[in-house]
Parts: structure tokens; sequence; C-alpha cells
């Protein structure tokens, strides 16, 4: 028994050597991904007065940008235009970026058709495994809507703005978007995955009066791991010999970590 | 006894080099640093990022489509081969049951795979197989793998067909309690292939055994 614990210990230290350490965010840096959902134009984002998307087309989503904590001033300009030449498409002056959360910057339209940027929060909480996030966002120029996955209504009264947070078991869902309280299909039905340990969040937006509603989907991991593997049924298995010959297995385990650390060491000799 | 001294000389030699493996690393990194030169690298002045408070804005973001995208097919295992020790299984994708522990196949002629976590061929990610150890009526097949040994391939055949090759880098019987989950299933990182089963003791109150048994094997495409 001792040898068995004691190449419990010696193996939890090879899984953690090859497992590799968990990639860790630079300090407290926050991921921040900006959605361009002002239909109709093609703008140039700007942050503190640099150029960091160009050629921005309604509908797309940025790559993860990192930023420190802080204070942020967010631009678009209309493509071509710069801080020097022209006043800004839209703006947020002053946006304050909190340490090591997830965030989405969005341009949209408001209720009533004004465009605006908005940030908002990313739930990075991590789901049990086998379940999936869904976050619905409004940011349409329309009236409150429903939200509904294969026909059943998920999120109600959603209005321009608000955001419903829920939790699923992970898979494909139809989704569609009608006018609150009503069956009239303000988006058709679309197939979105909700992948397992992520927080997908999907967005509607574009214009009701110009018949240009759509769905914009950004995914954030949040998985975490099953909480064990039970892979015994009867005890059979249970032996002192077996014991013996996983300790000397063990022991190879650890030779082999011993290995790859020597042939680090080559590199730099 | 007598494995248990030879395992815990190695543990001692491993942690001592593994201790020393982080700086090696950085320094290995380092493009400038020509192989056999015991010298470091006469570095230029110029302005580091650590000595600057201020956040860099970064240029250049790409952006794409945003519309919903359809899943990506993945191509699921369908058997795994240890020949050296005489195991041969069907593979069948596998979730998680409702105490949120792996849903190993109750067959034990078939080996789970964990289908939210990356799949054999990955580019990164660990693909974890796992089966049980045994029944109520005596060891069964995947129980062979505790005979594998370091350098032993496993081949997997895919749903579509596409032979993988792999090989075995370390077989590691590990606590359940001190099984580092995130580690196992991690969806990045280098590719591997975990084999898992049971071992140590088997409890009965509990109807569990104590430990994991998890062999990691790397590519090794010929």
């Amino acid at each position: 028994m001792q040898g068995t614990c004691a190449i419990g210990a010696a193996a939890a230290l090879a899984l953690v050597a090859l497992g590799g350490a968990p990639a860790v965010a630079a300090g407290q840096d926050s991921t921040v991904s900006v959605m361009h959902m002002i239909p109709g134009i093609t703008v140039d984002a700007y942050i503190d007065g640099e150029e960091v998307v160009t050629d921005f087309e309604h509908g797309e989503l940025t790559d993860p940008i990192q930023l420190a904590p802080g204070v942020y001033d967010i631009q678009f300009f209309y493509d071509g235009e710069t801080p020097g030449t022209a006043q800004p498409a839209v703006e947020a002056l002053g946006v304050e970026v909190p340490a090591a959360k997830d965030l989405t910057i969005t341009g949209n339209l408001t209720a009533d058709d004004q465009p605006i940027l908005s940030v908002f929060v990313n739930s990075t909480e991590p789901v049990e495994a086998g379940q999936a996030r869904l976050t619905l966002r409004h940011l349409a120029a329309a009236p409150p809507v429903d939200v509904r996955a294969d026909g059943v209504v998920i999120a109600q009264g959603l209005t321009n703005a608000d955001e419903a947070v829920l939790e699923l078991p992970a898979g494909a869902v139809s989704v569609d978007v009608v006018l609150a309280g009503t069956h009239d299909v303000a988006i058709d039905p679309v197939d979105v995955e909700l992948g397992e340990g992520a927080n997908t969040i999907v967005t509607a937006w574009g214009n009701a009066r110009q018949e240009s509603l759509q769905l914009a989907v950004q995914v954030i991991d949040v998985h975490s791991a099953p909480s064990g593997v039970p892979s015994g049924l009867g005890g059979a298995a249970a032996q002192g010999a077996l014991g013996a010959l996983l300790a000397v297995a063990g022991a190879l385990g650890v030779s082999v970590v011993t290995a790859r650390a020597a042939r680090v060491r080559g590199d730099r000799a | 006894m007598a494995a248990a001294v030879i395992a815990l000389g190695a543990l001692g030699t491993g942690a001592v080099l593994l201790a020393q493996a982080p700086p090696a690393l950085t320094v290995a990194t380092q493009p400038s640093a020509s192989p056999g030169a015991d010298v470091r690298p006469a570095r230029p002045a110029e302005p580091s990022a650590s000595a600057s408070p201020t956040s860099t804005i970064p240029s250049g973001i790409a952006a794409r489509d945003a519309s919903p995208r359809s899943p990506v097919a993945v191509d699921a295992p369908a058997a795994v081969r240890v020949p050296s020790v005489g195991l041969e299984l069907g593979v069948v994708p596998v979730g998680v049951r409702e105490d949120g522990e792996m849903d190993v196949p109750d067959l034990v002629r078939e080996v789970g795979w964990y289908r939210f976590g990356a799949a054999p061929g990955a580019d990164e990610g660990s693909a974890v197989l796992a089966a049980h150890v045994d029944s109520d009526v005596g060891t069964a097949p995947m129980a062979s793998v505790l005979r594998a040994s370091e350098g032993d391939a496993v081949e997997i055949t895919t749903a579509a067909g596409v032979e993988l090759r792999y090989r075995i880098t370390s077989i590691e019987q590990v606590s359940k309690d001190e099984l580092r989950l995130d580690a196992l299933f991690a969806r990045d990182g280098d590719p591997v292939v975990r084999l898992v089963t049971c071992g140590g003791e088997w409890d009965a109150a509990a109807g569990a055994y104590e430990d994991n048994i998890v062999v990691t094997a790397v590519p090794d495409p010929r």
C-alpha cells in the first residue's frame, strides 16, 4: 500500500508536467472583442486614437483583444476617415475596462435607430461538463421580442440593450425571434450550435423597418472537465500483484518526464 | 516494497529536473541562442513591455463574419488497439452522466471517447478514451492495458477510416482524489491520447476503485 500511495503522488506530478501549465493571461488584462452591428456602414475602429480594426464590415466580430484594466476611448470612424480629419460615426468615451473580465463592445442601433456603442461583460463562469450557456442580446432597431429555441420561448419580452442568460444541455437548437407576445416571426429559424462548455452569445441586430434583422454569434470557452472517470464495476482487478506491476509502470512514467527535461537542457547547451 | 523504493527514487530525480526545466525552456525559445554556445545572447537595448506601465493598443486586429455557422464535423474514433498486449476494442462517443462524471460505457468491450473534448488526430488537446477495468464477472479487456509499457504503440482508427498511430510515453496510477481532471481533459496543449481505466484498491463501500490508471500516448506518425 505504501508503494501505491507514493506512486500516486509521483503520477500526479507527472500529469502536471505533461499537461503543461494552464495558459495564464497576461496579468489582469481583460479580453475584449468588438462587434460591428450598425447596418450599412464600413468603419475603422479606434481605441485611444489608435486604429485597431480596418475596414470593419457590419456583421463582423474581431479576434479577442487583450487590454489592461483602465479607461479607454472607443470610436468608429467611417472607412478612410481619421481622428485628424473627421468626427467619428459613433463613439464611447471613458469606457471602463475592469480587470480580468471578458467584454464585448458592440456598435449597434438603439430601438429608435440611433447608432451607439455598448459594452457587455460576458459570463465566463464555467458550466458543468455536458452543459452549454446561451446568452441572448437584443441590439436591433426593433420592438421587444421573444426568442424561441425549437419553437419554445426561452426569453420573453427582451428589449433593446437587454440580455438573457440561460443554461441548457449542449447541442444544436433552432433559434427564431418573434415580436414579443406574438407569433410574428422577425428572424427566421437559424440552427445554432450550443457547444458544450461554451457561452454562445446570440445577438439580434439590424433594423426592423428595413427588414434587416438577423443573428450574430460569438462563442466563449467556459468549459469544465467531468468530475471523474468511474471505470471499474466489480473489484475483480484489485489485486496485490497488480499494484506491484503498476508501481513499476509509475516509475517508468516519471522517467519519461526526466528524459523530457534532459532534452530541453540539451537544447540550451 | 522494492518497486516503491525505485519509484520514490525516480520521483526525486524527476522533481529536481522539473524544477530546472522552466528556465531552460525560456532560453530555448530565444532564436538568437546558438546551439553549443554557452553565452547569453547580447540583446540590443529596446523598449521592454514590462518597463512601460501603460497598456499598448494593438493594431491590425482581424474581424470575421459573425453569422451563425454550422458545427465542424469531427471524425470520431471508432477502434483502438494496443498490439503489444493484444488490446483491440471498439470506441463509442460518450458524454457525462447525471452526476457529472464521464459516462464510461457499461459494456466492458467498449471504450468511451469523451466527445466534448479533443478527438484523436486533433491539433491540440487531450483525447480521453476510457473503459472499465472489470465487471462483476471478472477482469475486462481494458485491463490488458495495465501490461503495456512505455514506447508501445497505440493505434486508433477513425470513423472515416483514418489510421492514427501513437506511442505510449507514460503509465500512471493516480488517486482519484489527486487526479487533475483539468489536465486529463485539457482542450489545449500538445495533442495526446489518454487511455483511462481504474486501478488500485477496490473500495467496496463506494463501489469504486480508489485510483485511475492513465496511459498517455503522443502522436507517432510513420
